[in-house]
């Protein structure tokens, strides 16, 4: 038996790629440049903005006050947002050409930042997710950007610790991750109610704060944190989990919705599944909507789903993955621990993927932190 | 080195004299010869080809054979029935998890497929899995589940955890020779351990090495020969954590008075402190290999720390079970926990100076 079939049969669970040598952008074969934004740390332990300029293979990063989380960028200027991580208190926002701030911005009393947010399309609010730290509670928080980002409404998520949202297509309705972990920041990252935690997904109103819409799993999978999710342009929302029980539990990590029904959990297949090692770092629709993409960092590994049935499609070893942002149809970046971006292209008809080390510099030896955005 | 000698250099003629001394005896002591690494040619490949060759595959071999054994005890103990037969089963009980506490700490590769960590040892059992699924196994009588149905169950029950709980009762000798099915679970259950363990030691040898021996070749398990040293230094880092956060701190509880000794591995057959030594001996089992890639002073803060720790292991009387329960031997597992945390971060820095990162995303995730 050669490695190539040993690859297939023992470890079928790592899709066999077909491993190109790593390519700078503007090489061979992918000449699109394209702009990401990623927080990062460095090896001494301080924390950046990195900006990645693939047309010439250039990061460049700003130092920032504290380690963030997800950058946010701006659909209309050059501009993007950096929310500080759980508990975070500031939110930065840069423009993206010269890496200026414009605007520096602190969570208000009794608030703290959970990491994520989003702009809506004509990019005038900002809308972040954060703890009420006297009540414990998830709140959704909106700033006008046209008044300096100013607080204009502010209503509960209706949950606790809400963490990646995002918005439908009309822009009316916000999406939220309520992952149901409750901490404080005196106590740090604790988690203070793992055994009462109850996680949802929320669809709420935007202008009335209203909630239309409210998903728990079963009451035997509560432990199961919903902390990450998408939207493809059919409102098919993708959601990715944390397991916070039992180390042997063997539990789905990843699930669909759709308005109107009740969450649907999916599985990759078992050994796939513990590889995930109960943990899903981030997820991602490519451009076309059609595939998505999950992070399992624990696990080192990536895996590749079909939009239209749910379907499992593949999975690629990937050292201390987690970022994904989406470069085209079937095509995904993802950023890791060490610093390093591939490129992963999904062939639409086999089902296998390609994957490719894109070569950057840097001034500095990052890690890049859990989310990549395109800018 | 060359900021200690710049430093000194400066102006004194005494200290000039004392620092090409310090120098000389940083040499022989080994600093700058070719016995410790320089950050720039580690030739990873050959770490990582001996650490297989060298460390796991004979762990895997050994494994197979203590497992054997385990299988052929079993079954003359079922033949036999006698004190002599079950005294071999525990016997080679032991030396299986021996082997199996000096080898688990290789987490990837042929041990990830078929949940066959879980099939050899499914601890921590908090909600005692392997009671009720072993009871209602050996309540059942059933043949064709030992047989044909074996691979479809339950893997808290294949392992060597199962086996303790039929080997280690008030009267498991009776046990098991009144009831021949209760002794047919057990050889079922030590053949299952032999096969997965042949399996490992036969895939290892077969279709691993190759991918540490080219490890950047198209289509291999890894990408380049650092993604593969990441690995396996993962595997000797890593384990610290499970020693530390399931081994102790969790039999431990918050404070004294509130210890369970039941939530101690292997309690049954009183083995726990000699798995966490098993676990800790890897470690030391690697120093000279680690010496080859880490920097004099990483190497040396590594070999003391290990030292500290062994030596707290040294100081709690056997079996832990029941030292647990006593206020001197409680102080000293805290200490433990202590130098344990430092000797994770000791490696972790010091295989990072070294170019080798162990994870940020998977360490510390939101």
């Amino acid at each position: 038996m050669n490695r190539r079939t040993f690859t297939k049969g023992l470890l079928a669970f790592y899709a066999v790629p077909s491993v190109v040598p790593p390519i700078a952008f503007g090489g061979n074969g992918y000449s699109q440049a394209i702009c990401l934004a990623s927080a990062s740390t460095d090896r001494s332990g301080k924390h950046y903005l990195s900006l990645l300029n693939t047309a010439n293979k250039k990061v460049h990063s700003v130092q920032l006050p504290g380690r963030a989380h997800h950058v946010i960028s701006h659909p209309k200027l050059a501009v993007v947002a950096v929310v500080s991580r759980r508990p975070g208190y500031f939110l930065t926002i840069f423009n993206r050409h010269t890496a200026e701030v414009t605007h520096t911005i602190n969570a208000e009393n009794d608030y703290h930042f959970f990491g994520h947010g989003v702009y809506s399309s004509d990019g005038r609010y900002l809308i972040t997710a954060e703890n009420r730290i006297s009540t414990g509670l998830g709140v959704i928080v909106i700033r006008d950007a046209l008044t300096d980002y100013r607080v204009v409404s502010r209503f509960p998520s209706n949950g606790i610790g809400p963490h990646q949202i995002k918005l439908n297509l009309n822009e009316d309705v916000i999406i939220v991750a309520n992952g149901g972990i409750l901490t404080h920041p005196d106590r740090g990252r604790e988690k203070l109610n793992l055994d009462t935690m109850s996680p949802s997904l929320d669809y709420i109103d935007v202008s009335s704060g209203k909630v239309l819409e409210s998903h728990k799993l079963s009451a035997d999978l509560h432990q199961i944190s919903i902390r990450h999710i998408d939207v493809n342009q059919q409102e098919k929302v993708v959601l990715v989990m944390q397991y916070q029980g039992d180390k042997y539990d063997d539990v789905p990590l990843v699930g669909v919705h759709r308005r109107g029904e009740s969450i649907k959990l999916l599985r990759a297949p078992n050994d796939i599944n513990l590889k995930m090692k109960q943990y899903c770092g981030s997820v991602c629709f490519d451009a076309g909507g059609e595939y998505f993409a999950v992070s399992s960092p624990k696990g080192d590994l990536i895996t590749f789903w079909r939009a239209e049935d749910n379907k499992f499609v593949s999975a690629s070893r990937c050292r201390d993955a987690c970022g994904i942002a989406s470069s085209g149809v079937a095509e995904f970046i993802v950023s890791n621990g060490l610093g390093e971006l591939y490129r992963y292209a999904i062939s639409r008809k086999l089902h296998v993927f390609e994957k490719q080390k894109i070569v950057l510099e840097s001034d500095h030896q990052l890690a890049f932190d859990n989310h990549l955005s395109l800018v | 080195m060359k900021i200690l000698m710049s430093g000194v250099v400066k102006g004194n003629r005494n200290l000039r004299l004392v620092s090409v001394v310090i120098a000389m005896i940083l040499l022989l002591c080994g600093y700058g010869s070719s016995t410790w690494a320089n950050e720039t040619d580690i030739n990873w490949s050959a770490f990582n080809i001996k650490l297989v060759t060298q460390q796991i595959i004979p762990g895997y071999k050994a494994m197979s054979a203590a497992t054997d054994s385990l299988e052929q005890s079993s079954k003359q103990l079922c033949l036999l029935k006698d004190d002599a037969s079950l005294l071999a089963v525990k016997v080679a009980f032991h030396q299986s998890m021996d082997a199996w506490q000096s080898i688990q700490y290789v987490n990837f590769g042929p041990i990830e497929y078929a949940m066959r960590s879980a099939s050899l040892q499914f601890w921590p059992d908090k909600k005692n899995h392997i009671g009720k699924q072993l009871n209602q196994l050996v309540s059942s009588k059933d043949t064709a589940r030992l047989a044909q149905k074996f691979d479809g169950m339950s893997v808290s029950i294949k392992g060597l955890p199962a086996i303790e709980r039929l080997l280690y009762t008030a009267d498991s000798l009776t046990e098991l020779s009144q009831d021949p099915y209760r002794c047919q679970v057990l050889q079922r259950i030590s053949q299952n351990a032999s096969e997965i363990s042949h399996a490992l030691s036969s895939e290892w040898q077969n279709f691993m090495l190759a991918q540490f021996e080219d490890a950047s070749g198209i289509d291999g398990f890894f990408e380049d020969e650092i993604d593969a040293a990441t690995a396996l230094l993962k595997t000797i880092v890593e384990p610290i954590e499970i020693v530390r956060d399931l081994k102790l701190k969790r039999p431990l509880g918050s404070q004294f008075g509130k210890q369970k000794f039941k939530r101690l591995e292997s309690w049954r057959s009183q083995r726990s402190l000699r798995n966490i030594r098993l676990n800790i001996k890897v470690i030391e089992n690697s120093l000279p290999l680690l010496n080859s890639v880490l920097t004099y002073g990483d190497a040396n803060r590594i070999a003391k720390q290990l030292a500290k720790v062994t030596t707290l292991i040294d100081q709690i009387p056997s079996p832990l079970e029941q030292s647990i329960q006593t206020e001197s031997a409680y102080e000293v597992l805290i200490q433990l926990v202590t130098q344990l945390n430092l000797l994770h971060k000791n490696l972790e820095q010091g295989v990072s100076k070294v170019g080798i990162h162990l994870g940020f995303n998977s360490r510390d995730g939101d």
